[in-house]
């Protein structure tokens, strides 16, 4: 199973894109694989992590801040100890990031599916703000990108 | 020279706040304050809404417990309309209620507090948290993690979606129970009890780790303000405002329509958090506490079977201490879940007639339910168009804020011992206010996440040390 979390505040501008992503793949409906889960969510938080845990990859989709709005970037996510080691103690509490999730989703339930990261910078982050056209422009590219994702994790679970 | 602490933020709670300790000559805490430092305002700027939109826009107060705003708000606006909504309407809305009470109870529990109570207070602060619960006990852990997803559902499956459903609506809820959604609940109850009953196992095996705490954490008395029902058993949706003394002995019940003859609010210039005390004794004399500690000691029974057995041994320990709102807090979590089995069996629960419409018969409307921190009340007054011209919030934490000051100064002249702030210090100082599970987003209604700081003050003003997080 593959599964899709998008996640962000769709109230503030370009942090929603997560979310309007999963909105843009659910309406491809049929057309997505038959093992695509997708999620919208405000926020990573760790009752998450037994979903994950079930997963075979987990593609997380994000806003991120940068200086070029509409660049689009993906991560293997690979490696948990350096984001562990940045743990800071008291207030990841109830919301985690994708890395905190994927180790969770191993010391309780002994799986961390493969996982990936995608990213687009956004501009407008403002309470009330639309989705700023630089990121209205790259979300056909990441959507493609996405899709090519998924078949690629599709061919890889399939028998050879 | 006296000196001041000033911790900011405080850290594993819901809001922003900060804290500060002030010392006297002789370097010994003299005063301590808990500061809210944001607000956002909703009761002013609904004013002119039409009072049909109060539950929408009332859940929105809180991405933690929505629902409780949803149930105070609705039934604020049934008393405008003057119905009596039709009976598995109630009982759907207070099946969604307790699920919204297991669902918080269990981050503040498993999320926010099981890290102190695993690990201890002085435990390393790079372990104290969710990640070292889940490496030292990843049963707690997951356990934790499965009572959330429980509530979350519950409140999923009711209202179409976890955070700000739309289901709860003036006159009863939008759409019946389907026969499916109540079996895929039932199905879960199981293992959640099972949970639940085991937690609470755990915790009675842990909690005498914590003498010290358990005397110094808001170990006062005072009284108690719940819902009360004429069983006398614990009531989350209903009934009368009752102040009551630690043995359950009553000092006054009213009718939510007369909650002015009994509580009043004072504002302190240094916080935007309100301070409601019970009238007849004054300000600040009539300082209270709501919520979980504040239910079990008022009631005489729980009114399930296993929530009972529990409440008997709960009276044997010192219920005077806030500290046991952890313990109170997994008594209602077993006895939410046993009463949303008892509800989900009621014989009319899927009965379709679940909303009754009226236009507005009346200018007041109160409404009051048990939130997961305790009582929450809505008044709101109307024209004669049906829209807003005031509304008045009294919300749980706002009602414990006397209580959590005085308890932040309890531990902090228990606990602060030096000029200089450690962790183990700080780390009490944040968990007496934690043990209430406050909501500031809520109390405030402020926007944000709830680090900490804390600032140690020279008599004279001036910052002596400072932590934050």
């Amino acid at each position: 199973m593959i599964l899709i979390i998008g996640y962000g505040n769709s109230l503030c501008g370009d942090d929603g894109v997560g979310p309007y992503l999963i909105e843009q793949l659910a309406h491809l409906g049929t057309k997505l694989p038959e093992p695509v889960n997708l999620l919208s969510v405000r926020q990573l938080t760790p009752e998450l992590s037994e979903q994950v845990s079930r997963a075979e990859t987990v593609i997380f989709v994000d806003a991120a801040f940068g200086e070029t709005p509409g660049k689009v970037s993906c991560y293997k996510l690979t490696n948990t100890t350096s984001a562990l080691r940045a743990l800071h103690p008291g207030v990841h509490t109830h919301h985690v990031d994708a890395f905190l999730l994927l180790s969770y989703a191993r010391q309780l339930y002994g799986r961390r599916p493969l996982a990936y990261l995608y990213t687009i910078v956004g501009q407008n982050f403002g309470l009330g703000d639309p989705l700023s056209p630089a990121v209205e422009v790259a979300l056909p590219a990441l959507l493609s990108r996405l899709k090519a994702r998924i078949t690629r994790c599709m061919n890889l679970a399939s028998p050879k | 020279m006296s000196r001041q602490i000033l911790i900011d933020p405080v850290t594993r709670i819901e809001g922003h706040s900060k804290i500060t300790i002030q010392l006297d000559d002789a370097g010994k805490v003299q005063d301590a304050r808990f500061h809210v430092t944001q607000m956002r305002g909703f009761e002013k700027f609904v004013e002119g809404r039409p009072f049909h939109e109060m539950p929408s826009l009332m859940g929105r107060i809180c991405g933690i417990c929505p629902v409780s705003h949803l149930m105070a708000s609705a039934k604020a606006c049934d008393e405008l309309m003057r119905v009596n909504i039709p009976r598995p309407a109630s009982e759907l809305r207070q099946i969604m209620n307790l699920a919204q009470i297991v669902q918080s109870h269990a981050l503040s529990f498993f999320y926010l507090s099981s890290p102190d109570l695993l690990l201890g207070m002085d435990a390393d602060p790079a372990q104290r948290h969710l990640f070292g619960v889940a490496q030292a006990d990843p049963a707690l852990a997951r356990g934790g993690v499965k009572i959330r997803q429980f509530g979350q559902q519950i409140i999923e499956l009711l209202g179409g979606k976890r955070i700000h459903p739309g289901w709860v609506v003036p006159g009863g809820v939008n759409e019946a129970l389907s026969p499916e959604k109540r079996d895929m609940m039932l199905a879960m109850i199981p293992d959640v009890l099972e949970i639940a009953q085991n937690t609470l196992t755990w915790y009675k095996g842990v909690y005498n780790r914590f003498e010290d705490e358990i005397a110094t954490f808001a170990n006062f008395k005072s009284l108690f303000l719940g819902l009360a029902n004429e069983d006398n058993t614990l009531e989350m949706y209903d009934g009368n405002l009752r102040f009551g003394d630690v043995d359950g002995n009553v000092v006054a019940e009213v009718a939510p329509n007369d909650y002015e003859s009994v509580i009043m609010e004072a504002v302190e210039p240094d916080s935007y958090l309100k301070s409601p005390f019970y009238k007849p004794y004054g300000y600040p004399d009539g300082i209270y506490r709501v919520g979980p500690l504040a239910r079990l000691n008022l009631v005489k029974r729980c009114g399930t079977p296993r929530a009972d057995e529990e409440l008997e041994q709960f009276r044997l320990v010192d219920r005077n201490s806030s500290f046991h709102y952890h313990y109170a807090r997994l008594i209602d979590i077993l006895y939410s879940i046993e009463k949303i089995q008892q509800l989900l069996n009621e014989k009319d629960i899927l009965d379709t007639r679940v909303r009754v419409f009226a236009a507005p018969n009346r200018h007041h409307g109160i409404g009051v339910s048990e939130a997961p921190r305790g009582t929450l009340l809505h008044h709101y007054e109307i024209d004669d168009d049906g829209q807003i011209k005031r509304a008045n919030l009294i919300i749980a934490t706002g009602n414990n804020n006397l209580a959590m000051n005085r308890g932040v100064l309890q531990v902090a002249q228990r606990f602060i011992t030096s000029a200089k702030i450690t962790d183990g210090m700080l780390n009490r100082v944040e968990a007496v206010i934690r043990s209430f599970d406050p909501c500031l987003s809520c109390s405030t209604h402020a926007i944000g996440q709830m680090p900490l700081q804390i600032q140690l003050l020279a008599p004279g003003g001036e910052i002596v040390d400072e932590v934050k997080r």
